[in-house]
């Protein structure tokens, strides 16, 4: 039986730009505009909660919530920044495979050297059908990449040594274990990736998602460090190093990708343009076909959120 | 289950955002709800995505973190129908004054709001709901929200998904200007979705909205017919027959 409780209609809580990052990364801010239209995702992410309570959150299971107090997923500061930039009219892009291969194909310092150069998501833009398609993957990749996994009470945990013996003390695993990177692919960027791509296939989701030799839309997205929250409200009015954070982390991502990306740098907004996507790959990809036989009203904006939902519930199909 | 509503401004996504949690799992054992949350999550993101995809309005799915057990979905601007047709916007069904009083005072800490809420809720019949207000300006009467309403509910039983708790308070209406009808009914809470298997199923799902009509709202009959009836319009004769078969063995019973 189920709780007939706890009926509320949600919060309208009055919106808070205080500690909004998103807000603040859109601000005009001098100096940022010596890399224009680069889009940065700064604190956006990381505002999705606040350090200090990330810290509490994160050793609790979740039955430790009550009314009112639900978090949204938090990130620690290993990820917590993001860069995004769309490159229309890439010329290059055989030679960034080539330096993409070549960097996983060699080993020792010299391959460290050359996967550092080229540590980016380099996604096909035509395969994207609007900006928030790509946000949603982003923040899934992330949310699913920090999930530690619960191990569940019957199957013995993960040290995969075959002991029987039941733990006295059962906890959930997620109560001890702290955020941090769990992925399938061993990196961040190839997650992101498979978070695009209706199955679980890595080689598919590259030849899907991926960067060709064909490119010429290309999204490069870079997952990394950034300031904790503390570090991003310091200063005489709360924006202090933070702020500045953003700035250098925005030119020196910036200069990292103009390395390697020949190509025209356009508003990350172009991506919602109609045309832009290759429908007749997306429709394929995201099994589409059934959707277009519906014959509804606002067709176009339907299938978007059809690709949004299939990236949204990854985790969970 | 909670939600609390989370503010675009905060967020990647700018969208308005409803976080949706288990209430079970304040009761359970931590390993036994923290599955069963997961479970019932999942369960509830996959049935919105796969009726999103049939065509039916439901609110999208931003994000899914199971291990929290934590559903982060889309916030439908608008009210439920048990708002719109007065019913308040507190409480399920069949909670009774009493219960609901109590469950204001469980809740705590939202004082404010609480008694915001209170005030709100419609019990004077003459009273029209800021919605329903709202659809009149826009030329909709009742009747033609219940025709909006049966015609959701056979978009969804066309997909074979079954609601499994269809409430007043699980429909809700959202104004849609610039498009060829002024509203849609966007049908929300898929924590006890299945797919049907049998005529019975729909059946069910029906008699379980006839009742919560039948105890939330004044001249049920007249607006639950008014469903009915778009119901097997939308469905055809074909499938609304076994259906209306069930209907009676279930009403009979
Ligand atoms: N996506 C949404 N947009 C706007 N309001 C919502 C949304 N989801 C839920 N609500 C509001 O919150 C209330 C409770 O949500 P919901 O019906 O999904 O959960 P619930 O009924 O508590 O869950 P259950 O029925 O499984 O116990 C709804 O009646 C509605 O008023
Ligand atoms: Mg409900």
């Amino acid at each position: 039986m189920r709780s007939r409780n706890a009926k509320r209609k949600p919060t309208p809580t009055p919106p808070d730009h205080a500690d909004d990052g998103w807000a603040r990364a859109k601000d005009p801010t001098p100096g940022v505009c010596r890399v224009p239209r680069f889009q940065p995702l700064f604190e956006a992410l990381r505002a999705l909660k606040r350090d200090d309570e990330r810290e509490n959150h994160c050793h609790h299971p979740p039955h430790s919530h009550r009314h009112g107090d639900l978090h949204p997923p938090t990130l620690p500061p290993s990820v917590n920044t993001v860069h995004i930039a769309l490159f229309e009219d890439v010329s290059n892009a055989q030679a960034i495979r080539k330096r993409l291969i070549q960097a996983a194909t060699t080993e020792g310092e010299e391959g460290d050297r050359l996967k550092a150069e080229v540590d980016f998501g380099f996604l096909e833009g035509r395969m994207l059908v609007s900006k928030s398609h790509l946000l949603t993957a982003i923040q899934t990749t992330l949310l699913n990449a920090l999930t530690p996994a619960v191990v569940p009470s019957s199957a013995g945990s993960a040290s995969g040594s075959g002991s029987s013996t039941p733990n006295p003390n059962p906890t959930p695993a997620l109560a001890q274990t702290p955020p941090q990177l769990l992925t399938r692919s061993h990196n961040i960027h190839s997650e992101l990736l498979l978070t695009l791509s209706p199955n679980n296939n890595i080689t598919e989701s590259i030849r899907r998602h991926g960067l060709s030799d064909q490119t010429t839309s290309l999204v490069v997205v870079r997952m990394g460090p950034g300031p904790t929250y503390a570090e991003a409200q310091e200063g005489p009015d709360g924006r202090g190093r933070g702020q500045e954070q953003n700035v250098d982390s925005r030119q020196s991502v910036w200069k990292e990708m103009e390395e390697v990306v020949k190509g025209r740098l356009v508003e990350l907004d172009q991506l919602d343009r109609e045309d832009h996507p290759d429908w007749a790959r997306v429709d394929k990809v995201y099994k589409l076909a059934e959707m277009n036989q519906l014959k509804l009203p606002g067709l176009r904006q339907r299938k978007i959120d059809a690709v949004i939902n299939a990236v949204a519930i990854k985790s969970v199909t | 289950m909670t939600s609390t509503y989370v503010p675009p401004s905060h967020r990647l996504i700018q969208q308005s955002e409803l976080i949706k949690q288990g209430a079970e799992a304040t009761y359970r054992h931590p390993h036994l709800d923290l599955s069963l949350t997961r479970t019932r999550l999942s369960f509830e993101a996959r049935a919105l995505a796969r009726a999103q995809r049939a065509g039916v309005s439901v609110p999208k799915v931003l994000w899914v973190d199971p291990a929290q057990g934590l559903l982060g979905l889309e916030k439908v601007e608008g009210w439920s129908v048990r708002e719109i047709l007065g019913g308040g916007a507190e409480g399920e069904v069949e909670a009774h004054e009493g219960e609901e009083e109590g469950e204001e005072e469980i809740e705590g800490g939202h004082g404010a709001e609480g008694s915001l809420q209170g005030g709100a809720v419609v019990e004077d019949e003459a009273v029209e709901s800021e919605g329903m207000q709202k659809l009149k300006q826009l030329g909709v009467n009742q009747e033609h929200l219940m025709k909006s309403i049966g015609a959701a509910l056979a978009g969804l039983h066309l997909t074979t998904i079954i609601h499994g708790d269809l409430t007043t308070s699980n429909m809700m209406v959202r104004l849609t200007p610039g498009s060829s009808e002024p509203y849609e009914v966007v049908l929300i809470d898929f924590g006890l979705s299945s797919t049907a298997q049998y005529a019975e199923n729909y059946a069910v799902d029906l008699y379980v909205l006839e009742r919560a009509f039948a105890s939330t709202h004044p001249a049920s009959e007249r607006l639950y017919a008014g469903v009915l009836e778009a119901y097997s319009h939308g469905l055809g004769e074909k499938k609304w027959q076994p259906i209306e078969q069930k209907l009676k063995e279930v009403e009979d019973s």
